[in-house]
Parts: C-alpha cells; sequence; structure tokens
C-alpha cells in the first residue's frame, strides 16, 4: 500500500480527500471502553482502517497515518508516548475530556495537529481527521522546501565565496571567475557547487586569505 | 387500552414548498400508527401522535422539534424531508436524547445515535440509476437540480460514474428553490441545444413540477431524451399531469406499482382510510414502514427510552410494502430494495429494473472502492 502521507511527489493540487479515507490507516490509542469504542465504531464507519492499542505502544511504527491518542491518561496517569513532536511520522490527534491548562499544554508539547472532544460528537469527526491529514502533509513539505532552501542558499555563500578567492588570486573579474568554476565543474563532471566547496575548503587550508576577508 | 399511552411527535410540512410530499408522509405515519393502535397498540398501551406543521421553514423544524421533546414529553419523532430540515430538528433531537425517524432519500454522510434513516442513500438509488441508464447506451447526461446541497452531491456521485464508464456531461444548470417558469423554459431551450441522451434531474418540490411541463411544453421526446430522477414520484406526476411525466425515469425503493402481497393489502387498507383513490410514492412507504418497525422494537422493550429502543431497533428486519427492510447495526441506515421505474401513461410507473437488497453504505464517496453488491435484474418488458 502506498503511503498517503508521502510527499515525494508534486501534490499541491492532489489533496487528500474523502474518497482516500478508505486508505487512512488510524491507530487509536485508548483504553476500552464504551465510549472509546464509539468512536472506533464511528471511524470505520466513514471508512477508515482502524487499529486499537492500549496502553500506546514503545514505537509507533511507519504504516500508520494518523494517530488518535487519549489526552486524559498522558497527563493523569503518567502513561508516555514516544513521540517525536519536531518530526512527526504520522498526524497526531488528541482525544480530549478537558480543556484545562495542564491538557492543553500537553496539546500544545506534543504538537497535536487537532483535537475530539468528549461527549463524542460523530459530526465533525470526518472533517477533523480530513483536515488534520492535509495539514500535516502541508507542513511536512513545507518544511522539506525549507530544507532545500537553506541547502542551496549555503551552496550560493560557496559559490560566492571562492568566486572572491579566485578574483583575489588571479586578478580576474567576477565573471571570468565564475566561468572557471563552472568550466572546473563541467571537466570534474561534477557541480559548481562541489568545486566551490572545494576551492574554499583548500583556500583555509592553505591559509591563502584570511577567513574573515575571504567573504 | 390499557397502560400509559406512548406520545409520539410528527413533523411534516403540511404548507409550503414540499408540502405536497411531506402531506403524504404525515398520512402515512398517521395511518401506520393507527393500524398499529387497531392491533392493540404497544403491548395493550396507544400510540398517541402529536403533529406540528414546519411549514417548509428548517427554522421551524428546530423549534417545533424542541417543542415536541420538551413540552409535549415525546421522545421519537416521526418526520423531516429535506436535508436541511432533517439537520435543524436534529440539532433538537440530539440536545434532548430523543430519536428521530427519518424517512427520506438523502446524500449520506451522516450518522447519529438520535436518528435511524429508513430513506434510500446513494449506493441503493444513485447507483442503479446510473448504472441502468449507462447500460441502455445513454451516455451524454444534462445534469439540473434545485440549488443546494442534495442536488449537487447527487450530481457529483453520478458525474464521476458517468465519466468513469467513458460517457461525458454536456451541460449543468442549476435554479434556486422556488425558480420561476421563464426560468425553466430557458433552461429547457439550453438543454435543447445539447441535445443530450439522457437529463439527470435533481430537482426537488415544485420546481419538479415546473421543469417537466416546461420539457413537455418544448416538444421534447422522453423516448430519445428521457429524464432520469431520484426523486419525481407518483405523487408528482399527478400534480404536472400525466401525459407530461410519461416516459421518464426514477429510481426509487419503492412504486406504487410493487407488486407484494403486502404492498397490495397494505394499498387496499389505506384506500379504505383515506375514504379516495389514492398516490403513494417511495417517501409514503418509508414514511410507513418506520412506524411498523419502531413498533415491533417499542414492543419488544416496553419503553420509549431512546437508549433502550435504540439498541432494539437496529439489525431489526420489518416486511415493508417494498419487501423485507432491516436498519443496519453499525449505521442505523436501512437496507432496501432499488428499483427503477418509468412512467405510464396513467401516472403510474412500469417497474423495468430490480436489484436484490442493498446493505446502506452512507459514506460511499466513490463508486471506485467498494463495488456494489447486487447486479441489476432486468426485467422483461
Amino acid at each position: 500500500m502506498d503511503c498517503l502521507l508521502d510527499i515525494s511527489y508534486d501534490d499541491r493540487f492532489d489533496p487528500i480527500v474523502v474518497k482516500d479515507l478508505c486508505r487512512l490507516r488510524v491507530l487509536l490509542l485508548q483504553p476500552e471502553n464504551r465510549e472509546n469504542e464509539e468512536l472506533s465504531q464511528h471511524l470505520n464507519r466513514i471508512g477508515c482502517l482502524v487499529r486499537r492499542c492500549w496502553p500506546p505502544p514503545a514505537n509507533i511504527q511507519d504504516n500508520v497515518d494518523v494517530v488518535l491518542i487519549s489526552a486524559g491518561p498522558l497527563v493523569e496517569d503518567n502513561i508516555e508516548l514516544n513521540w517525536d513532536a519536531d518530526d512527526p511520522s504520522a498526524v497526531l490527534i488528541a482525544v480530549v475530556d478537558y480543556e484545562n491548562p495542564i491538557v492543553v499544554e500537553k496539546m500544545l508539547r506534543l504538537r497535536v495537529q487537532a483535537v475530539i472532544g468528549l461527549p463524542l460528537q460523530t459530526f465533525g469527526v470526518l472533517a477533523t481527521v480530513l483536515l488534520s491529514v492535509n495539514n500535516h502533509r502541508r507542513e511536512a513539505r513545507l518544511r522539506l522546501r525549507a530544507a532545500r532552501l537553506a541547502e542551496k542558499l549555503r551552496a550560493q555563500r560557496d559559490i560566492d565565496k571562492a568566486k572572491s578567492i579566485l578574483m583575489a588570486i588571479r586578478s580576474i573579474p567576477e565573471d571570468a571567475a565564475y566561468n572557471a568554476l563552472r568550466e572546473q565543474a563541467m571537466n570534474k563532471r561534477t557541480t559548481i557547487e562541489a568545486i566551490a566547496s572545494a576551492v574554499v575548503n583548500a583556500n583555509e587550508m592553505l591559509h591563502l586569505l584570511p577567513k574573515d576577508k575571504s567573504v | 387500552m390499557a397502560g400509559a399511552p406512548i406520545k409520539v411527535g410528527i413533523l411534516f410540512s403540511q404548507t409550503g414548498v414540499t408540502s405536497a410530499t411531506e402531506r403524504g408522509m404525515s398520512d402515512a405515519t398517521l395511518f401506520a400508527i393507527e393500524q398499529v393502535n387497531a392491533a392493540g397498540g404497544i403491548n395493550g398501551r396507544e400510540i398517541v401522535p402529536f403533529l406540528l406543521d414546519p411549514g417548509s421553514q428548517p427554522d421551524a423544524y428546530y423549534d417545533l422539534a424542541n417543542k415536541l421533546l420538551v413540552e409535549f414529553g415525546v421522545k421519537i419523532i416521526f418526520g423531516c424531508y429535506m436535508s436541511s430540515s432533517r439537520k435543524a430538528a436534529l440539532r433538537a433531537v440530539e440536545r434532548q436524547n430523543g430519536l428521530l425517524c427519518y424517512p427520506a432519500q438523502y446524500e449520506g454522510f451522516e450518522y447519529s445515535r438520535n436518528a435511524i434513516y429508513c430513506g434510500a442513500v446513494a449506493n441503493q438509488n444513485s447507483y442503479p440509476l446510473g448504472e441502468y441508464l449507462l447500460e441502455s447506451s445513454r451516455s451524454r447526461f444534462y445534469m439540473v437540480g434545485s440549488d443546494y446541497i442534495w442536488p449537487r452531491e447527487s450530481d457529483r456521485i453520478m458525474t464521476e460514474m458517468v465519466l468513469r464508464d467513458g460517457g461525458e456531461i454536456v451541460g449543468r444548470q442549476y435554479l434556486k428553490l422556488g425558480a420561476k417558469n421563464y426560468e425553466f423554459v430557458e433552461l429547457v431551450k439550453n438543454i435543447k441545444a445539447k441535445q443530450p441522451d439522457v437529463i439527470f434531474c435533481n430537482f426537488v418540490g415544485d420546481s419538479i413540477i415546473k421543469f417537466y411541463q416546461a420539457y413537455a411544453d418544448a416538444g421534447l421526446s422522453a423516448t430519445t431524451m428521457p429524464i432520469a430522477s431520484l426523486t419525481t414520484s407518483e405523487a408528482d406526476i399527478a400534480v404536472m399531469g400525466h401525459d407530461v411525466g410519461a416516459g421518464h425515469i426514477t429510481s426509487a425503493t419503492y412504486f406504487q406499482t410493487h407488486l407484494s402481497p403486502v404492498n397490495r393489502l397494505c394499498l387496499q387498507k389505506y384506500e379504505k382510510w383515506k375514504g379516495q383513490p389514492v398516490i403513494t410514492n417511495m417517501c409514503w412507504e418509508a414514511a410507513y414502514f418506520q412506524v411498523g418497525l419502531v413498533s415491533e422494537a417499542l414492543r419488544e422493550v416496553e419503553t420509549d427510552e431512546p437508549d433502550v429502543l435504540r439498541k432494539a431497533i437496529l439489525g431489526r428486519e420489518f416486511l415493508a410494502p417494498q419487501g423485507k427492510v432491516r436498519i443496519d447495526p453499525s449505521n442505523g441506515h436501512a437496507s432496501l430494495w432499488p428499483k427503477i421505474g418509468r412512467a405510464r401513461d396513467d401516472g403510474q410507473f412500469e417497474i423495468v429494473a430490480i436489484m436484490d437488497r442493498v446493505v446502506p453504505d452512507p459514506y460511499l464517496v466513490s463508486s471506485f472502492h467498494r463495488h456494489l453488491h447486487s447486479e441489476m435484474n432486468a426485467l422483461p418488458l
């Protein structure tokens, strides 16, 4: 089964919609009781593939798209959830029966995407799950884009540095320095960023120029 | 009768744009309640109905549902036709923990512990209709309807089916509820210019009448370009004129012409009760059978407390005029018997195709991922 949360392809115009619910793998982390059973049944009813587990497993596996967890036991019973809030592997939705500062702070620390309130109202569960899945995916996509931009920015800084080094050593203008880097990259069959990085590293090693003037 | 009576509410509009259909539904409900009482009521307790008229206004459904639950002290309400009115009534019913029994076809995507749904959802009327039309080699569709949520959703479902099977949508137009005659004349002109194989019609209320009449006035032929609908019923055809309705197609879980012994007997009794020839339709039938089904559950648990009664309703079967129906325990909707009817010259439908009982799937979005369980059986003409 392909992963719904996969962001490796361009899906700007391809949101996860209602018909995709039947591919959503939901892990329900709730103690067994009548009220929790109703949520499980409703998730089944709207088409999700539901698995239940309690207490939370030591590790949430990759084959889960959405995790729903009862917030109460996390706060009151010291139940642990092994969750990487900075790089979540799935969508996290809390099922809450309190809205007090302690519970809310816990939600914020776990960075849950949405809450489902108790007593359970079945209306709204479908929209909550879908919106949070789409928000999660958009956030993951933005994170990926930010990482790529940071990488690109670093590379550009190396190119600028390398140009300055060449201009100083060979007394050539900027465009000639750039052309030299590009030719070298073509000859070595590599990227201009890689050549620039090599020039900068070599320069630092040889102390040909003081570091603080190299930019 | 012995024991305290069981009070129930009836919430169907006696006035306003949808009253023609809803009056049939309240008649069916009252008739069914009288039958239950005549047979000894609920283990000797009489069912006493309280009928209020919301006048086809959604806000009034909320107010009057509250009134029934709080002032009249009922727990069970039989009522509502349009989705907007069901949503309004349900807000009151959920707050007061009552039970709403809803007897109309609708767009699905709802589940409430305080409701049972006895009308068809998409996999019980849209899909059978789509299959029937596409198998009859009708592939160029023109979509029309009243401009609110149900027609839009119904259109979406049908469009997906049509496109999947290589058909095309050659036009699409919506008119406001209560649109004027000249707007329908304009619409029919546009349709005539596009020459579709079939018009998928999701008008409701008096717009149905105006549309079919505008179609007939334009001299279009039901043989080459039929109107196909999920709502146009015997009751509408009686108003628009038999000649106007003849030849057009409707998908529903019940037609008055259905030849089951239960239906024949029920119609005889209903005619006697009314004291005149009667016209029934799918909404009438669902409104009728849900009273019988709930009454059997009441007899079993002897209380109208919704939390107790609901358990006795879920999974229950009942021999209805359309066939034996069943309330699905997982979603509170009814398993029903889809049929395709073609209107005859006498205002009644000839049933041209019939399916085995279909389990309701109210959260079904796409015909792609959950296959239909039954094959359509074409009947000899």
